[in-house]
């Protein structure tokens, strides 16, 4: 019987890739978790927010000399007309159940719970684990 | 020699097959997820509470409410058919809501714990409660889901919480050492970091995760050109692919306070965790408790998530160390033989 690797050629590399995969992390880890590795990465990242801040500061003087809206002012009304698209989606999926739904049917508008969505038939919550049920 | 021949004769094929998948691969657009129909029965903001529809004649008594982590899509535990948490509880006949989040805008940068704890999980538990006609519920907890949902059950001892399940929810933070070591409060000024951006970007927290594990996305690139011939396994890949590079930003309080409360001052561990001037105190929690880690857990490893059980006051409590990682624990191949039977069976019995 042929060991399948003899005949597999590609199970040297995955062994290979694999045992790379692992030597790679434990030394990124272990470089990581040094004093060195977090002060170096957090003071660049608190040098570059200074750089942003400062940035950011003197582009909105010169929008607002401009009379341009900042980009923070931009992002505002995109996130209100974000939420006003989402809110019609709702209102638009729900109108189009109660619309498709027939007269007297349980999608049909009767008293939908929250408001948001019309009633469902549900099954009844009477289940009991697998080897629980009485003996028919 | 025979075996030889046959073995290159199928690389050759491979080979072949990888060429012009992998030019399917990237000519076609990312898997759709989610597929498990459901209604979205609540929003608020940043929160989305779905109720998944029952696929079962019947179904158990008590209702279950998952929080997802807030980093991360909920879809994750509804990846593909067949391969999907929730379409497996609705399956086995459980009554399937979930908290979902979705980016916080800059309106939401003030959200605290007490916004999650106090506000957002008993609003809806409540709203279950009325949905579903039930007072019992069953909260589930995923990663900080679970850190939120054992706050939220520390918080509100008589809420009637019948069960309460975490999957790899960290606890002691001083054990989560790579994280704890970035965030060296001599070196990582956070109060910089969250006044500047409000909301933190998701690229911070998508970097903070591969950091962890610099040379698994090539690797993972090696494997996926290995396997391109296999188009389950291409789909499997992309649907992970595309979930863990759909990080979330977070909230820019609630991330203050993770890395001040919880990161530096341990108070979740050292039971002192206090939200708006009340005391989370774990021992309050007497609830029945599962709580299910992953044995290669590199995210939340088992020594940050174990005490939890040590914790609380329930009497009825059980943790399970299975094989797996982080995600690997909830979704894809594994948990459907793992993670997922043993949940049935502890959550079945517990649920009439």
């Amino acid at each position: 019987m042929a060991d399948p690797k003899d005949v597999d050629p590609l199970a040297t590399w995955r062994d290979l890739l694999s045992q790379w995969e692992q030597g790679m992390n434990t030394i990124a880890n272990r470089a990581m978790a040094s004093d060195e590795y977090s002060s170096s990465m957090n003071g660049a990242m608190s040098a570059t927010l200074k750089l942003q801040e400062t940035m950011r500061q003197f582009m909105a003087v010169q929008l607002a000399n401009a009379n341009l809206p900042s980009r923070s002012e931009v992002q505002a009304i995109a996130e209100r007309v974000g939420g006003l698209e989402a809110r019609l989606d709702r209102i638009t999926t729900l109108l189009e159940r109660i619309a498709a739904a027939p007269p007297g049917s349980a999608d049909a508008p009767a008293a939908p719970p929250h408001g948001t969505e019309p009633a469902r038939a549900r099954p009844p919550r009477t289940k009991k684990p697998p080897g629980t049920e009485p003996a028919a | 020699m025979t075996a030889t021949a046959d073995r290159v004769a199928a690389e050759v094929e491979r080979t072949i097959q990888r060429s012009l998948k992998g030019l399917e691969y990237f000519a076609s657009p990312a898997p759709a997820v989610g597929h498990t129909p459901k209604d979205v029965i609540y929003e608020q903001g940043t929160l989305h509470l779905y109720h998944y529809h029952p696929q079962a004649a019947e179904v158990y008594r008590i209702p279950i409410l998952i929080v997802m982590a807030t980093s991360n899509r909920g879809y994750i535990l509804d990846l593909a058919p067949g391969q999907s948490f929730v379409e497996y509880l609705v399956r086995a006949g459980y009554d399937v809501y979930l908290i979902d989040w979705s980016a916080p805008v800059s309106a939401d940068s003030g959200l605290r714990f007490a916004d999650y704890t106090l506000r957002f999980i008993p609003d809806c538990v409540q709203r279950v409660r009325d949905d579903s006609g039930e007072d019992d519920i069953t909260v589930i907890g995923y990663c900080m889901g679970g850190v939120l949902s054992v706050i939220y059950a520390a918080l509100h001892p008589n809420d009637r919480l019948t069960n309460l399940v975490c999957f790899t929810t960290p606890i002691d933070f001083s054990r989560m050492e790579l994280f704890a070591k970035w965030s060296d409060r001599r070196y990582f000024d956070v109060d910089r970091l969250v006044d500047a951006t409000g909301n933190v970007p998701s690229e911070i927290i998508f970097s903070g995760f591969e950091m962890l594990r610099p040379a698994t996305r090539i690797a993972g690139q090696f494997q996926l050109w290995e396997n391109m011939w296999d188009e389950k396994f291409v789909r499997s890949y992309r649907a992970f692919e595309r979930w863990s590079s759909d990080t979330l930003p977070l909230a820019g309080e609630y991330f203050r306070e993770t890395i001040k409360e919880l990161i530096w001052e341990n108070r979740l561990h050292r039971n002192e965790l206090t939200i708006d001037g009340r005391h989370a105190d774990l021992r309050a929690i007497t609830a029945p408790l599962l709580h299910a880690m992953a044995e290669h857990d590199h995210i939340v490893p088992y020594d940050a998530a174990k005490p939890l059980i040590g914790h609380v006051g329930s009497s009825d409590k059980e943790e399970i160390v299975l094989k797996g990682g982080h995600v690997s624990l909830v979704a894809g191949p594994n948990a459907v033989k793992r993670l997922w039977p043993r949940l049935d069976v502890w959550l079945g019995a517990r649920s009439v």
